[in-house]
């Protein structure tokens, strides 16, 4: 076992025999998530899959758990197998329902994740849900969906910026993009922070090199620098296609699909551009 | 706060479990299947009507809650406690509102209506519906057999001592204290004894940072601290947490500023959370005041 993972010990109780380990390596599984250790969480849950007599209701756990870990290191296709495995245990499960939707969307498999995220609107209809069914559908090609989507996000959860910004992405794309109405949906926000400067783009008040401007001014942790400079590339680079500009988007797409924080969709939307463009 | 829930009838014929001589068997009230959450707590079904909720087990809770979202859910009105009155949630969170559920049914018991406190969405793990607390918990004992995935409601009606059913192996025994309805015992944290809480409802084990920095003598400029989260939660290098016959090596326990915990008659207790408590089976008598304690696998 690594130095400075929690072990514990019963003084003078001994558990013993493979149903021990299976338990033990699933439970070691747990924790290492929850540190953010994702080898160690790897390697504890495959030993807690394959011992073979881990319990049945957590065996799902599993399979989720090490998925998970598997998302964190951008290892989308073993990802994928585990989730669909633990979907097959735990059917409808909504926890594992979201992290399938995730790793489908990073294999671009959207029909798959599309379908994901109208099981979890029809269990319950959250804004997150219809941001993620959006997204899906404007992979997809399919803008009206999209925006349809989007606007239901919006209602759910009118304080959050990034559904009107995937709304007037979306509209961008569908060539119905009207800056004074992006302006009356910016208007609803009363975050005034980032990613303003985006949703000022698109609502026909800002230019990108004023957006490059409020990026360079940006301060905070590495983390929040990064997630400032990823989602800024993505999105004035939509902007620049929106305007039909591929050569000012393509080095802002390649930046972003790079760059982004590996939890962040504006990533995984980069490289879905970069494959696609002529 | 005065006592507002309900307790659960039994009134269905409890299963025996074999613990030792034939009229020391223990009665199962109620088995049901733990299911685990995204943050590694552990949840129960539970029937409202005809729907089905999954409520976490909290020890460190005070009385069962729905959250909004779920009392929405199944359609329930609600009613304020009584002027004044009100609960303070970790972090500072207040719930001042109750729903009454009809036709509750968990693990074979069944009750015609219970009270649940109404908590604020989004202080719970996705897919949850609401907590099962010490109301409905201290009233058998408990039993928490996370290596099966199954968890126990007991009738405390057994001879004294005679529980550990599960293993013929040894175990441990630890007499424990109530503070109102949740269980405190002495825990020594690399040298220091320390009152802590067991606490099913939080994922991870959590002491205060002021009260970590006082005892064990750092600051914020100490090596062995490592900030969380843009300071919202710290880790520190301890070594070891032992209590009764337990002894763990490295305790994972997040430190949390007072500031963000805001639990303020608590900031002397460690939080005894998921991440320590998943490796054991754990047996709490409450009438007994005695936790019964082996490996988690031990069988």
């Amino acid at each position: 076992m690594r130095q400075g993972l929690a072990t514990i010990v019963l003084v003078c109780i001994v558990a013993s025999g493979a149903h021990a380990a299976a338990y033990d390596d699933f439970a070691r599984g747990l924790g290492a998530i929850q540190r953010g250790d994702v080898d160690t969480a790897i390697t504890a849950f495959s030993a807690a899959i394959t011992a073979g007599d881990l319990a049945p209701a957590l065996l799902p756990q599993a399979y989720r758990g090490r998925g998970i870990a598997f998302l964190a290191q951008n290892r989308c296709a073993e990802a994928f197998v585990d989730l669909d495995r633990a979907l097959e245990l735990n059917v409808g499960n909504p926890d594992i329902l979201w992290r399938h939707a995730h790793a489908a969307a990073c294999l671009n498999k959207h029909d798959v994740a599309l379908a994901d995220y109208s099981r979890l609107i029809e269990a319950e209809p959250e804004a997150d849900a219809y941001s993620g069914r959006g997204r899906q559908h404007w992979f997809l090609a399919d803008y009206a969906g999209a925006e349809s989507d989007f606007v239901q996000a919006h209602r759910l959860a009118p304080k959050d910026p990034y559904p009107v910004l995937w709304l007037e992405l979306s509209h961008l794309r569908a060539g119905t993009l009207d800056p004074a109405a992006a302006q009356r949906d910016v208007a609803t926000l009363s975050s005034t922070g980032w990613p303003g400067p985006l949703l000022a783009l698109y609502a026909g008040l800002s230019t990108p090199e004023q957006v490059a401007g409020a990026i360079a001014a940006t301060s905070g942790t590495p983390r929040v620098i990064a997630s400032v400079r990823c989602e800024g590339d993505f999105y004035v680079a939509e902007w620049w296609l929106g305007q039909r500009d591929s050569a000012k988007a393509q080095p802002l797409l390649k930046r972003a699909a790079q760059d982004c924080p590996g939890d962040f969709v504006e990533g995984p939307a980069a490289r879905f551009e970069l494959e696609h463009m002529p | 706060m005065k006592r507002l829930l309900a307790m659960l009838a039994l009134l269905v014929g409890a299963s025996p479990l074999a613990a030792g001589a034939e009229d020391c068997r223990l009665h199962i009230a109620a088995s049901v299947t733990m299911g685990i959450d995204e943050a590694g707590g552990v949840y129960l079904p539970m029937s409202i009507g005809s729907n089905t909720v999954n409520l976490l087990v909290d020890t460190g809770g005070l009385d069962s809650m729905l959250s909004d979202a779920a009392v929405a859910k199944l359609g329930l009105s609600t009613q304020v406690l009584g002027a004044g009155i009100h609960v303070t949630m970790f972090g500072g969170k207040r719930i001042d509102r109750y729903a009454t559920a009809r036709d509750v049914v968990f693990g074979g018991l069944t009750t015609p209506s219970m009270r649940f406190l109404v908590m604020p969405d989004g202080a719970l793990s996705p897919g949850l519906d609401g907590t099962i607390a010490p109301d409905i918990l201290r009233a058998y004992d408990d039993d928490f057999d996370f290596a099966n995935a199954k968890f126990n409601l007991i009738s405390p009606e057994h001879c004294t001592g005679q529980v550990i059913y599960w293993t013929s192996e040894p175990h441990t025994e630890i007499e424990f204290t109530l503070d109102g309805p949740h269980v405190t015992l002495p825990v020594t944290l690399d040298g220091q004894q320390i009152t802590a809480e067991i606490d099913t409802g939080s994922s991870r084990s959590l002491f205060t940072l002021e009260e970590a920095e006082r005892l064990f003598g750092f600051d914020a400029n100490s090596p062995l601290l490592t900030s969380l989260g843009g300071g919202r939660s710290y880790k520190y290098a301890f070594k070891t947490l032992s209590f009764g016959g337990v002894t763990v090596a490295n305790p994972d326990i997040l430190l949390v500023p007072d500031a963000k915990a805001r639990l303020h008659r608590y900031n002397d207790r460690i939080i005894l959370g998921m991440g320590v408590l998943r490796q054991l089976h754990l047996y709490i008598a409450y009438h007994e005041k005695k936790l019964y304690i082996t490996a988690a696998s031990a069988h």
